[in-house]
């Protein structure tokens, strides 16, 4: 009974994919505002990526190249494991080089090789509404957007700036796209913050379980929130050196080199670190 | 220093698979799918509900597969759910046109067409019954023919249809049910279209029969208790049996409305559990004067779900009522959390690697901490 | 016929994805629209369109000549339902008709829903890189161009652009617009993209 036979391209019927491609078509045309869709239930569960993976497979043919990576790593086992989904319903090839793929799905981060025109970066979404924090009634946030009300958001930050002298936010700082809409970025690092500015992919957002599409178009205004006089501010990386590659500037794993007993640092990007050790 | 690279994720990911498998064979013995359908009737008619599809083979299937496990059962047939297409929607079921098996009243001391107590958990005694260990499929064949030639006396209930007036005609012929306008708008499908805030009933009534026995159990418990129900409800009607599915004639034109029954096609039956509660709320009759009148919490299941059913009337009341004066009274609070996949798909995404957010605020913590 | 409904029509999604994500990118529909061999008085890119995104879910009207038959044979092949120019999801303006007309009756969305504002399928004569129009916004680097070119019929009303500013006047609400020339290209302008007329 479980065989190929029994789904179609891609999992779900085309009514599902309609759908979705529906959604994104508006979410472009209204960058960083969060369009509502239908969300089915995928074979992995809800908060693993649904979000993504609608998108993914509304948006994938025959032709396609994907990459998917979780923390910024291609074998994540999460990682591993919606790429067997996608390749189990649609036979896609699957790459691990960010430069030769057509599709990036990713949890938790952009990757270090910029994307190019004609790719398309698919981020999974936990937590879509930006405002959440400040306002646990989507009633009430849809309103706020609306009348494009973010005093909210820039008072919670104000308030980490009287507490901790700082704004101390971790991953999905939020952002304003476009002059217009405050969007949560997906609980990527500060670091990769200013890679939705001016990109020249399209940025696709999904989040499944909350049921929103949202979308960054290529070359389009993205800010971080901050004020002026505490300008936002990424995650270290000065000083810190991969100790494979020897890659700066780039976001990394510290992890606890059992040899010297100190912090070591390492390439997040797993796929970028191999590029780079092998020419 | 040798790199290890972080890889293996593809070979860790099938051999946890193959632990599974071992995990439910190696007492060596296989689940016959049709033994489940056959004497697990409560867990495969829970998990077709909260699937939201009314399929006792795929149920129990799903629930093989899951080794008994109602939340991973749940989420096989609402992903196998996703994948068909979604051609027509059946004509509107009224619930009492039923074949009734159980009807009771709470409301009423006897009903007309009397008080029917079916199969029920309600009057056995619980106590662990060793005696079944012995049971030979034989035996149970011997008994079941046994049973089947016992003469019948009266009114054999599950043999005709039910037209007759049900408890809520009763109130309402007595003129004590709150007025409300028949409300004949087209339902909405969540499962097609995503809720927005304030929702509309077939909405609320959809997400509740979809919703997860045990949250929807809680939150009704809760509103029972004092959270949301203010005034004491009482069971007007429960009923299980089985009603007819027709299908309006696709060849009519598209979207013509009110369908005659005459031009619908007959697709099966489905058994339901059917509840209507009575919550009597207080109503101002003018000059400082307050009366009382009732309304009706509606709930349902597929299959037998009685408590479900039931605390689903109770929600279904509070949430009619419109203020959030509590959690259970509160749509957003109360839909958006009962949903079985995605609250478990939720609480279980806590087990995926969060290590580059833990990095981010990490170096906020770092960066907080350092003297200025 | 020999389109391939999963295939094919996925295709047309992601041209018309890339040509929307980056407004002044003319997508070609020739080859899909080759393979939709059915016989139907509706221009092959606009049918491509409809197939690919209407179903029973959406809603949609006709403005053209012949409403009524053209608004079957979508009806037919798509099972979207109709309804008023102000109540659809998707207006086709067809055959060269009024489009100022039908932008101003179409629907913009609301502050809350503006996912809700209407797509105007618009018929023109010959879509090109080079013409009277300059745009620029998001999905534009600096600036690209757009012409509509003249031909049998199809000529937008000079009114178009003004219509269309007006209705997008007020970012988020607004229409979007897909234009479908004779030789089944594809263009798309958001709302977000700003448009003026080459002086």
């Amino acid at each position: 009974m479980r065989s190929e036979a029994l789904y179609n391209f891609a999992f779900f019927d085309e009514g599902s994919k309609r759908e979705v491609r529906r959604a994104i078509l508006k979410a472009v045309a209204i960058p960083g505002y969060q369009v509502p869709f239908a969300s089915r239930e995928m074979p992995i569960a809800r908060g693993w990526g649904t979000g993504g993976l609608q998108l993914t497979l509304s948006l994938v043919g025959k032709d396609d190249v994907l990459k998917v990576i979780d923390q910024g790593a291609d074998e994540s086992v999460n990682a591993v494991s919606i790429k067997r989904l996608v390749k189990g319903t649609t036979g896609i090839r699957t790459t691990e080089d960010a430069r030769a793929a057509t599709i990036v799905q990713s949890r938790h981060r952009i990757p270090e090789f910029p994307l190019e025109k004609g790719q398309i970066l698919v981020l999974q979404v936990p937590m879509p509404e930006p405002l959440r924090f400040v306002e646990p009634s989507e009633y009430a946030t849809k309103r706020l957007h609306a009348e494009k009300e973010y005093s909210g958001a820039y008072l919670a930050l104000f308030e980490e700036i009287m507490k901790f002298g700082r704004v101390a936010t971790g991953a999905d700082h939020p952002v304003l796209v476009n002059d217009r809409y405050v969007m949560a970025p997906s609980p990527i690092p500060r670091f990769d913050n200013p890679k939705l500015n001016g990109s020249r992919a399209l940025i696709l957002l999904g989040a499944g379980r909350e049921k929103k599409i949202y979308a960054v178009p290529p070359f389009t205004k993205v800010v971080s929130l901050d004020f002026e006089d505490h300008p936002f501010e990424a995650e270290s990386v000065a000083g810190r050196k991969c100790r494979f590659c020897g890659a700066e500037g780039v976001f990394m794993d510290e992890l606890l080199d059992e040899a010297s007993g100190l912090a070591a640092h390492q390439c997040n990007d797993t796929s970028y670190c191999s590029a780079r050790r092998a020419t | 220093m040798g790199y290890v690279a972080v890889r293996g994720g593809t070979e860790a990911i099938e051999a946890s698979i193959e632990r599974l498998k071992y995990e439910r064979l190696r007492k060596g013995r296989t689940v016959d799918a049709k033994a489940i359908e056959s004497g697990m009737r409560a867990l495969v008619d829970q998990v077709m509900s909260e699937a939201s599809l009314y399929d006792e083979a795929l149920a129990a299937l799903s629930i093989k597969q899951a080794e008994g496990s109602p939340e991973e059962a749940v989420f096989l047939m609402r992903a196998f759910r996703s994948t068909l297409p979604r051609s027509h929607y059946s004509l509107a079921v009224d619930s009492r046109h039923m074949r009734v098996e159980r009807r009771i009243s709470a409301s009423f001391k006897d009903i007309p067409g009397g008080q029917v107590l079916g199969a029920a958990c309600d009057y056995t005694h619980r106590l662990i019954d060793s005696g079944l260990l012995g049971e030979t499929d034989e035996g149970a064949a011997r008994w079941v023919a046994e049973y089947l030639e016992r003469p019948v006396e009266g009114a054999e209930a599950g043999s005709s249809i039910r037209e007759q007036e049900g408890a809520i005609d009763y109130v309402r012929s007595l003129g004590l049910l709150k007025a409300r306008p028949l409300d004949e708008a087209e339902p909405r499908d969540v499962t097609k279209r995503a809720i927005e805030f304030p929702t509309i009933r077939s909405e609320r009534l959809q997400i509740l029969a979809r919703g997860q026995t045990g949250a929807v159990t809680a939150l009704g418990y809760a509103a029972l208790r004092g959270y949301g129900a203010t005034l004491h409800p009482t069971v007007g009607e429960l009923r299980v049996g089985r009603v007819a599915v027709l299908v309006p004639n696709p060849l009519a034109s598209a979207g013509a409305p009110g369908q005659a029954e005459g031009e619908a096609y007959y697709v099966g039956q489905i058994k339901i559990t059917a509840v209507e509660t009575l919550v009597p709320v207080s109503v101002p009759r003018g000059m400082g004067k307050t009366g009382i009148e009732f309304e009706i919490g509606f709930g349902l299941s597929f299959g037998q779900n009685e408590t479900k059913a039931i605390a689903m009337s109770l929600l279904d009341q509070c949430l009619e009522s419109g203020d959030k004066g509590s959690a259970v009274r509160d749509e957003e609070f109360v839909l958006l959390h009962v949903d079985s996949v995605e609250a478990t798909g939720f609480i279980s995404h806590l087990k995926l690697p969060h290590y580059v957010t833990f990095q981010s605020k990490l170096d906020s913590v770092r960066k907080a901490r350092r003297p200025e | 016929m020999r389109l391939d409904p999963v295939h094919d029509l996925q295709k047309v999604f992601r041209k018309l994805l890339a040509a929307q994500a980056s407004p002044g990118t003319i997508a070609e529909l020739s080859r899909e629209a080759e393979l939709l061999d059915l016989e139907l008085p509706i221009n092959k890119g606009v049918l491509l369109l409809a197939l690919a995104l209407l179903d029973a879910e959406t809603s949609f009207c006709v403005s053209s000549s012949d409403s009524a038959a053209l608004g079957d044979v979508i009806s037919h092949l798509t099972y979207a339902r109709r309804a008023g120019p102000g109540e659809s999801d998707f207006v086709f303006v067809l055959g060269g008709k009024d489009v100022a007309r039908s932008m101003r009756l179409a629907r913009e969305g609301t502050l809350v829903d503006p996912h809700l504002g209407s797509t105007l399928v618009i018929e023109v004569a010959r879509l090109s890189g080079e013409g009277e129009l300059i745009l620029a916004g998001p999905g534009i680097e600096t600036k690209a161009r757009l012409g509509m070119g003249a031909g049998r019929g199809a000529d937008l009303d000079p009114g178009w652009l003004e219509a269309r500013s007006a209705k997008n006047a007020e970012f988020p609400l607004g229409v979007d617009l897909l234009f479908v020339d004779e030789d089944f290209r594809l263009a798309a302008l958001p709302r977000t993209t700003l448009v003026r007329r080459d002086a």
